[in-house]
């Protein structure tokens, strides 16, 4: 039954074929406008979120001793201070997968030949290594007493002291293959000891784990001995703190529960995910806003919609008649011009779909180009670096493409129902005079 | 209450319509259209409603045909109420009840005479293939068999009106109303199309209601009841002149064709 009524409504759109172009034009154009500005969002957030390096980041959240003023301004008399009973806590934690304690090295002077740099050293139980999501992209991902895993990026601001006198010239320095030594000062008499400890890379480390980009991983039982070294006191195993603690969340999604969890116990937490939780609160809002637009244009659309499908209710009275005379019920009436409504939105749709490939693929070429030759293009503007993104500027999933469809075929559903109702409700003797 | 007289003392009414009043608005003027009209039928006649333009006699059709509701008065049809029975019902009245024929034929211009007349069966839920051998059947039996996939524009007036008795028996209804059917045909085509009519009253028991303002259309029925001003004038009786009883009318090709499945 109700698909000899599509046929019948099928039919009936053949009848005005300009005027069904036309007003499923005003359609296409409404959900182009809708795809192409949500994928715009969606290119950009994840072309964003690729700038924040690996996917292991976004589950790794930085939890400090909370130093910060209370909200009145005064300071808080004790500072609640990262403890192995701290460690405990954490894990309570649902949606944690890990808690890697770490220790930083009193003092970072590094010399590799004539160059000398800084780097934050962590030492860290070489136990907790597989749970810190770090991969190398050379050597191995082990650490021995002696050794350490070289940040990426660890070696990038060595300079030459002698040579570069007032003028700072950063120097790149591999410090997997060059040999380096650590340079600490013990202050416990008038004039600083110093010694120079040997460090053996044991592997380089992948970039985009953004926090160990610019660190030596190194054991924490060699940090412990060197920090005692260098305060000259032997440490208090009782009241041991450590000086920051990284926990990983078991996935992206409760990477925000677990930090606002965290720090509900007190502590001060941070961390690429949050900051991508806020991100996503700002495209969601865009992504709202600029789908906002494209529905204005979606219900101009629906005006048109409902103006034609009016129309063809004025045209074909005598016909709704006649097919109540001959036993269509009003429902059968109501079903038939809302399909034709609705198909009208739907083809409309299905253009907009087509046409927002098309588009999408022309901006993304444009985009491309443009990286290729920054002197060609004109969209220098764009908070993105092209060569970045994976997939591009515009990116339609296959859920907008589905959406678009839904809203366009519901646009013109809901355009068409009051005339559809009317028409149902017409007396058939009415319809019948009607001239 | 006077029983409303059937004009035929012996088959039992099928149609009756008891102090019919319909009043139109019009801006702020009220027509009376009908008057207080009652008015029995007996299954299987053949009547004729005559009287000028603005005599009510077409309002009196839709009103017994289902299409309309009177301001006041009863309307029983085929056993039914009509009074009682919502939208839904009525079109489900209509469906199973009575076949309508139009002056302007009122066929849907982007359907083929074939669609045409079983579009009636779309809405009865009939499947297709058995709407369409059914559609064929009878378009056959009028004489349409070369006509199935034409559209009304393709057909001549007398072809469309046969298109549209064809689309009024597709149910199988026991009354058949038509209102002004020849209005549209020129005189040789009306004929025609009385005689299918008179013949289907005859020869297939149907009731027959026709509405029309010409005598010689009148001159097939065996009731004729003329209206004016909303009241009934006259009512009476006549005997058929030779050739239009309907049993000398050739339908091609077998008369049983045009019967549909019941």
């Amino acid at each position: 039954m109700f698909y000899e009524l599509a046929m019948l409504a099928i039919n009936n759109l053949g009848r005005a074929r300009a005027r069904l172009l036309m007003t499923s034009g005003g359609v296409l154009v409404g959900t182009t406008a809708v795809i192409i500005l949500i994928a715009l969002t969606i290119g950009l957030q994840e072309s964003a979120e690729s700038g924040f390096g690996s996917s292991a980041a976004l589950t790794e959240i930085q939890v400090y001793p909370n130093y910060a003023p209370n909200p009145d301004g005064s300071f808080p008399e004790t500072v609640p201070e990262l403890t192995a009973e701290t460690v405990r806590q954490l894990w309570q934690i649902p949606g944690v997968a890990a808690v890697i304690p770490m220790v930083n090295l009193q003092g970072g002077e590094m010399l590799a030949g004539e160059y000398t740099g800084y780097t934050q050293i962590l030492g860290v139980d070489p136990t907790l290594l597989p749970y810190m999501g770090l991969q190398v992209t050379k050597g191995q991902l082990t650490l021995e007493r002696g050794q350490a895993l070289i940040g990426a990026h660890a070696g990038d601001y060595f300079n030459n002291p002698k040579t570069s006198g007032d003028t700072y010239q950063p120097v790149q320095v591999d410090l997997f293959e060059t040999p380096f030594k650590v340079k600490l000062y013990q202050y416990t008499s008038a004039t600083p000891t110093e010694r120079r400890v040997d460090i053996t890379p044991a592997g380089l480390l992948q970039e985009g784990t953004s926090m160990y980009d610019y660190a030596l991983i190194v054991p924490l039982e060699d940090v412990i001995r060197l920090n005692e070294w260098i305060t000259g006191q032997e440490i208090d195993t009782k009241n041991f703190r450590y000086d920051q603690i990284v926990v990983r969340a078991t996935d992206r999604e409760v990477t925000l529960d677990v930090s606002t969890a965290i720090r509900e116990l007190g502590y001060s937490a941070g961390g690429m995910g949050d900051f991508l939780n806020q991100i996503n609160s700002f495209f969601g809002t865009m992504r709202l806003m600029l789908g906002g637009v494209g529905g204005v244009a979606l219900l101009v659309a629906a005006f048109g919609v409902a103006n034609t499908m009016t129309m063809a209710i004025l045209e074909r009275t005598k016909e709704i008649g006649l097919m109540k005379a001959i036993g269509a019920s009003d429902r059968d009436i109501l079903t038939v011009f809302l399909i034709e409504a609705g198909l009208v939105g739907l083809a409309g749709g299905l253009a907009g779909v087509g046409l927002s490939m098309l588009l999408r693929d022309a901006i993304n070429q444009a985009v491309m180009n443009s990286a290729i030759d920054p002197a060609a293009g004109g969209i220098m503007f764009l908070p993105i670096n092209p060569g970045q993104m994976g997939s591009g500027l515009i990116i339609i999933p296959p859920e907008l493409s589905l959406f678009a469809l839904t809203l366009a075929t519901l646009v013109g559903l809901g355009a068409g129902l009051y005339p559809s109702l009317r028409a149902a409700r017409l007396p058939p003797v009415i319809a019948l005079k009607m001239e | 209450m006077i029983e409303p007289s059937t004009g035929n003392g012996s088959a039992p009414a099928i149609i009756v319509g008891r102090d019919l009043h319909k009043i139109f608005t019009l801006g702020d003027q009220q027509v009376h259209a009908l008057n207080g009209v009652n008015i029995a039928v007996p299954q299987g006649q053949f009547i004729a409603i005559m009287g000028p333009s603005g005599s009510g006699k077409s309002t009196l059709l839709y009103l017994l045909g289902g299409l309309d509701r009177p301001t006041m008065g009863d309307i029983l049809v085929a056993g039914r109420y009509l009074n009682t029975l919502g939208s839904e019902g009525l079109a489900d009245f209509r469906r199973a009840t009575v076949g309508f024929i139009f002056q302007a034929f009122h066929l849907v211009p982007t359907l083929t005479a074939l669609e045409n007349v079983a579009l009636p069966g779309v809405f009865a839920g009939i499947p297709r293939d058995l709407r369409e051998q059914r559609a064929i059947r009878l378009l056959a039996a009028l004489g349409m068999a070369d006509r199935l996939d034409h559209r009304p524009s393709q057909l001549s007036g007398g072809q469309q009106q046969r298109v549209a008795v064809a689309r009024a028996l597709f149910n199988d209804p026991p009354i058949i109303m038509a209102d002004e059917p020849t209005g549209a045909l020129d005189s040789k085509t009306g004929q025609t199309v009385m005689k299918l009519l008179r013949w289907l009253c005859t020869r297939q028991g149907k009731t027959v209601l026709v509405v029309t303002h010409d005598s010689s259309v009148a001159g097939y029925a065996e009731r004729v009841v003329n209206l004016m001003d909303g009241v009934i004038t006259q009512d009476y009786r006549r005997r058929l002149k030779q050739g239009r009883s309907g049993n000398g009318i050739h339908l091609p090709p077998a008369e049983k064709e045009v019967m549909p499945d019941a």
